[in-house]
């Protein structure tokens, strides 16, 4: 058997946390430089990976197939397509700048990085599994490390945030677990095996159902207004890099159970429900944008300005077509890098004013000019200017979905508009204008570790705006087996009914 | 070996990018060798685009060139260029006038902190706008469009340490991204009825008749939102005044031969488009006519140097459109291309007045500044005359066109209203030229206190606006030794300066006679649409009418400003409510900011009140309460009294007696089933 790449990819953070483990609580740089080393593993693997998949031949490659409980027909399948590869890619890229950004954490040091690596490894696991349960396990796992995260490390109210994260990520983890029992029995075929269910045929009325349930169980973590409440709170809790592994991963962790598990098992009961999900979306767009709007913290205007992006991800599924899915899966990448820069940098900010208002800052890109141009770009990516990743993800939603929701894709497009005006006013009103407050004057700029975090991710917002076709023919080729389930679209009532152009 | 134009086009286009990777990655730290970067990557592109232009004159058959981007399903991106006579004398234009902008910028820049960042920006700027121009489809356009907008956005916002740069930076890229909403929407459109994006493509489907003539309408108008926010136009002409916060040669480079530009060079390259739907055009020339009045009008009422040849800059533009929404194609164009010369010439002698002059803005703090600084007050006359149209400035040649386009099209109003406003132009043209460089020394013009060349520490003056001349005795004036002192240390203007100013007046003066009608290899037998235009001659009647209005509009201006005793605006006390709405642009800015402090910002107030008091106050703790408050009350059975227990347990047995008694075996399966019985 060849070297399993793919498990190395997701296990080098869980073994660099079982090193940590080993070393003194006192040795805090050694601690740091173990993280570091093993997400930078992580990401040399991701970075092989992409390169290393062959695209001629597609489909999963890389499997490792062992059985784990036969009578239930559940294995340790772990493999990568083109959408995993994106996505093990992001989530190393996140985890090992990550590791950087919590450089300057004093408390707790070692448990700490064994808590980061642990969720960095529980996400890269669900995109690398094939088999339904084993996805499941990763899901679940991802949530206890979060709510140590927060309610440890975290600021303002963490225990209330960390409490709430627990409580709407459990429930909707309940929701899908009942959904994936349901999917067992109902197949009736003992297999969790995400290859062999995929060719099973469900009835229509069970597509129906089962999206429904599998759908509404992974909507929490998109989060899908209304179940979006305890994003902000969790996100602003939570230390510098938990946020920016919450915002860069764990929000596409449900968008990705949507994509892997109910479209591609149900693709007609998506096609029932895909209108639904259409308006949701545009909720989501324009409803979060607004609301980010009104916010005065900058971690809570990031916060709500990710769902209304998640937003335009799930518009772009809820289209069923090639160029919506594959954009939506784009805005996986492009917002989760952009985010996590934005995290990053309003973490910087925040370590040095102590302040998160954005009207108690003003003037401090004099003082922090990399800090200040670095949230420049990440800002203008949020924008979705062309010449970075995020142009292409949004883009490829709107053409993709245009001409299935005319309608709702103008209303979501319209947040172009929106997301530009409050972010160019954060920028102003933090970063430029005359300093506001004296005791800002000798604040330090960017130090050789956030030089890391922002070079690296900068680098990929750039190259993945400039060369995109890397990662889009890995995702379009993720996606042929999933797109052939789909019905032909074809132009019923409710197209009609959105204002279809015909 | 013969190069390929395509490769040399390829070259012109990224070699300032080339500079703006070089500045931002390796020489930032060094000044002068930044500002060398981009002078000599501008410099190599502007003598390619010469280059390639007189391949193009010598032979007009269209390059192209494309390489493949992405596919996305069926949707495929190419990055192309389309080198054809249109495109080719843009670019020399946008070349050659950033070329010099750029040398100009080493003497006005010399003293600034962020001098290598300058340089970046600029070159990112040129780079963007060749975009552009050399683009061959409509994503490609839309994805450089946008880089402008960016660029525009650092660039005004450049001293962003000043509140009103910052604003003003903010204002120009948002408003233009609204109008650039309409442009993607425009551009999904034609996407979904033509499944490509390349001009061809959709020139081709055009004439097959795919799209509908209903949408086809409403994809040019929502395409045309795209120029009428980047060039200024009315709705969205808001931001361009404001921009003047930029440094003078980005004032130079966005309102000559770059960002507004674009408006109207897309207009032009897509008007394959635009010339297949009748309502689209009128669109266009009412748009146009209307900004054209707007802007001339507001332009009489200013105070500051830049905002006049601003509000001129956005007139001209309007004109443009004008011409190219009446069918007159290759009036608009030559238009575009000789206003690149005399615009950025007017704007770099304003900002060479500017440096000069202790960075002062407001002309009633100027006058009689002709004796001190002589060079550029002959640039800008020879400028302003070029602007006000007089024979034989390269302005009188494309204003004429246009205003014959317009007779020609049957829509007479429209050339009436180009009369009109080329009064307005000579008005305020001869205006600012006699306000700053004639009559006496303001009283208020400021003085340096430095000593020496030292022009940093000036103070910063109240903005004056235009003062009305019953108001004056409110005024402080200076001391008028102090001012003759301060007057010693008045500079010369810089060779640096000189060069690019003499070069663009140069210009000025000749580009127009490329144009002379009837000319047999003119630029009406090099630009056109469909079929070259060709006229006889000069229009006389148009000849005559234009030069009276030209010498009306600066006899006003002579009596009104020409002989002034006192730095104040007399036209303000003659023209009275009608020129405080000008000089207060309509009050656009005014109804616009309380629609967005009302709605926009209102309604996310609104929605952020909604999301913490509704969903997580009433939602999430509500739920999460009511939560708390079950287990409250349960937990009260759970109180370690046997006897209750006792009585619980007796009540389920009663219960459960209950069912069985009333249900016969058998036949009610399910209420057996419901308490979890075995069947």
């Amino acid at each position: 058997m060849s070297f399993p790449v793919v498990s190395a990819t997701v296990f080098a953070p869980l073994i660099g946390a079982l090193v940590v483990m080993c070393v003194p609580a006192s040795r805090k740089e050694v601690i740091r430089w173990i993280a570091a080393v093993a997400t930078g593993i992580s990401l040399a693997f991701a970075i092989y990976l992409v390169f290393a998949y062959d695209l001629g031949v597609g489909g999963v490659q890389f499997a490792e197939k062992i059985d784990w409980f036969p009578a239930f027909g559940i294995k340790y399948f772990m493999g990568a397509d083109g959408i995993s590869v994106t996505l093990l890619l992001l989530t190393a890229i996140v985890g090992f700048t990550g590791v950087f950004a919590s450089w300057g954490i004093q408390n707790r040091v070692k448990e700490y990085y064994i808590t980061f690596l642990s969720l960095t490894f529980a996400c890269a696991g669900v995109f690398a599994a094939f088999d339904l349960f084993l996805l499941f396990v990763f899901f679940e796992l991802a949530v206890l490390p979060k709510y140590v995260l927060i309610s440890v490390w975290g600021s303002t109210k963490k225990e209330y945030a960390a409490m709430k994260l627990a409580l709407y990520l459990t429930l909707g983890g309940a929701i899908t677990l009942l959904g994936i029992f349901c999917l067992y029995f109902v197949a009736g075929i003992n297999t969790m095996d995400l290859l062999e269910l995929a060719r099973h045929q469900f009835t229509h009325n069970q597509q129906v159902w089962l999206f429904a349930l599998l759908t509404l169980g992974f909507a929490v973590q998109v989060p899908i207004v209304p179940l979006h409440s305890w994003l902000p709170d969790a996100h602003t809790g939570a230390p510098t890099a938990g946020s920016m592994i919450l915002a860069g991963v764990v929000m596409k962790l449900g968008a990705y159970g949507i994509i892997r598990v109910a479209i591609w098992l149900f693709p007609e009961g998506a096609f029932a429900w895909a209108p639904v999900v259409a308006i949701l979306a545009v909720v989501c767009v324009v409803y979060a944008a607004f609301v980010a709007m009104g916010q005065k913290d900058l971690k809570y205007m990031i916060a709500n300005s990710s769902i209304s992006h998640m937003g335009y991800s799930v518009l772009g599924i809820a289209a069923l077509t090639t160029a919506g899915l594959a954009g939506a899966l784009f805005q996986f990448f492009a917002h989760g890098i952009m985010a996590a820069l934005n995290f990053a940098i309003a973490g910087m900010t925040y370590d040095r004013t102590h302040t998160r208002i954005i009207a108690a800052m003003g003037g401090l890109a004099k003082v922090m000019p990399v800090i200040a141009i670095a949230f420049a770009i990440g800002c203008l990516a949020s924008v979705g200017l062309p010449g970075t990743a995020s142009f292409w993800a949004e883009f490829s939603v709107f053409v993709g979905s245009f001409p299935i929701f005319p309608t709702l894709a103008v209303l979501a497009i319209s947040g172009i508009v929106f997301t530009a005006y409050y972010m160019l006013r954060a920028i102003q009103r933090v970063f430029f204008e005359p300093l506001k407050h004296k005791e800002f004057a000798n604040l330090p700029d960017a130090r050789w570790y956030d030089w890391v975090v922002v070079s690296v991710i900068i680098f990929f917002i750039i190259a993945m705006g400039v060369y995109p076709s890397l990662l889009m023919d890995l995702i379009s080729s993720g996606l042929s087996p999933i797109l052939a389930g789909l019905p032909e679209p074809t132009a019923g009532g409710w197209l009609a009914f959105l204002g279809g152009v015909q | 070996m013969r190069i390929e134009t395509e490769l040399l086009a390829w070259a012109v286009l990224f070699l300032p990018l080339a500079s703006f990777l070089v500045i931002s990655l390796v020489t930032w730290p060094y000044k002068k060798v930044s500002g060398l970067v981009t002078v000599t990557g501008i410099g190599i592109s502007a003598v390619l685009s010469i280059w390639i232009l007189s391949r193009i004159i010598a032979d007009p058959t269209p390059v192209s060139s494309t390489w493949h981007w992405l596919t996305v399903g069926s949707v495929k991106i190419d990055f192309g260029c389309l080198i054809d006579p249109l495109s080719a004398s843009m670019m020399m234009a946008v070349c050659v006038v950033s070329f010099l902008i750029q040398v100009y910028s080493t003497a006005y820049m010399e003293h600034d902190e962020g001098y290598s960042r300058f340089f970046a920006f600029m070159a990112l700027f040129t780079f963007s706008m060749l975009g552009i121009v050399l683009a061959n489809n409509f994503l490609m356009i839309y994805i450089f469009w946008e880089l402008v907008g960016l660029c525009s956005y650092l660039l005004i916002g450049f001293w962003f340490f000043k509140p009103a740069a910052a604003a003003a930076a903010k204002k120009a890229f948002v408003v233009t991204r609204f109008g650039d909403f309409g442009f993607l929407l425009g551009i999904l459109l034609l996407f979904h009825f033509v499944g490509g994006f390349g001009y061809g493509e959709i020139a081709h489907a055009i004439e097959s008749g795919y799209i509908p003539p209903v949408w086809l309408t409403i994809a040019t108008v929502l395409v045309f939102c795209g120029a009428i926010g980047k060039s200024a136009q009315f709705p969205l002409h808001v931001w361009l005044p404001d921009a003047m916060e930029g440094p003078t040669p980005v004032s130079a480079l966005i309102h000559a031969a770059t960002m507004v530009a674009a408006g109207v060079y897309m207009v032009a390259r897509t008007y394959d488009l635009f010339h297949s739907s009748d309502q689209a055009m009128l669109v266009v020339a009412y748009i146009g006519g209307i900004t054209a009045f707007l802007a001339a009008s507001m332009a009489v009422a200013q105070s500051r140097m830049k905002r006049i040849v601003a509000y001129s800059t956005c007139s001209h533009l309007a004109y443009m459109m004008m011409a190219l929404g009446l069918g007159g194609y290759t009036a608009g164009v030559f238009h575009l291309l000789t206003h690149c010369f005399f615009k950025a010439l007017l704007f770099l002698s304003a900002g060479a007045v500017m440096t000069l002059y202790f960075h002062e803005e407001n002309i009633w703090r100027m006058g009689g500044l002709y004796r001190y600084m002589k060079v550029t007050a002959i640039v800008m006359i020879l400028g302003g005359l070029s602007n006000a149209g007089l024979f034989p400035f390269a302005g009188f040649f494309s204003k004429d066109e246009i205003l014959v386009a317009a007779k020609e099209s049957g829509h007479i109003g429209f050339y009436w209203l180009g009369v009109l406003v080329a009064l307005f132009t000579a008005f305020y043209t001869f205006r600012l030229i006699f306000v700053v460089f004639f009559g006496p020394r303001s009283e208020w013009s400021p003085v340096s206190h430095g000593h020496g060349h030292d022009d940093h520490h000036h103070e910063e003056l109240p903005d004056i606006g235009n003062p009305r001349p019953s108001q004056t005795w409110k005024m402080q004036p200076v001391d008028p030794a102090v001012r003759a002192e301060s007057d010693r240390h008045l500079r010369k203007e810089p060779w640096a300066m000189i060069i690019p100013l003499s070069i663009l007046a140069t210009a000025a003066v000749v580009a127009g006679f490329v144009g002379w009608p009837g000319l047999e290899h003119g630029f009406s037998s090099f630009i056109f649409f469909e079929h070259p235009h060709h006229v006889a001659g000069f229009d006389i009647p148009t000849v005559v009418i234009s030069h009276i209005v030209l010498i009306v509009g600066i006899g006003a201006a002579w009596a009104i400003y020409g002989k002034r005793k006192t730095a104040a605006d007399p036209l303000s006390e003659m023209l009275g409510p009608i020129y405080r709405l000008f000089e207060r642009k309509y009050y656009f800015d005014e109804i616009y900011l309380w629609f967005i402090r009302r709605f926009i910002d209102g309604g996310a107030a609104v929605l952020a009140w909604f999301e913490e008091n509704v969903f997580t106050g009433v939602f999430a703790n509500g739920i999460g309460g009511l939560m708390m408050e079950m287990g409250r009350v349960l937990r009260l059975f759970q109180n370690g009294l046997v006897q209750r227990y006792a009585l619980i347990f007796f009540l389920g047995v009663l219960v459960l007696v209950i069912i069985l008694i009333y249900s016969v075996p058998g036949e009610v399966p399910g209420a057996i089933a419901a308490i979890g019985g075995v069947k």
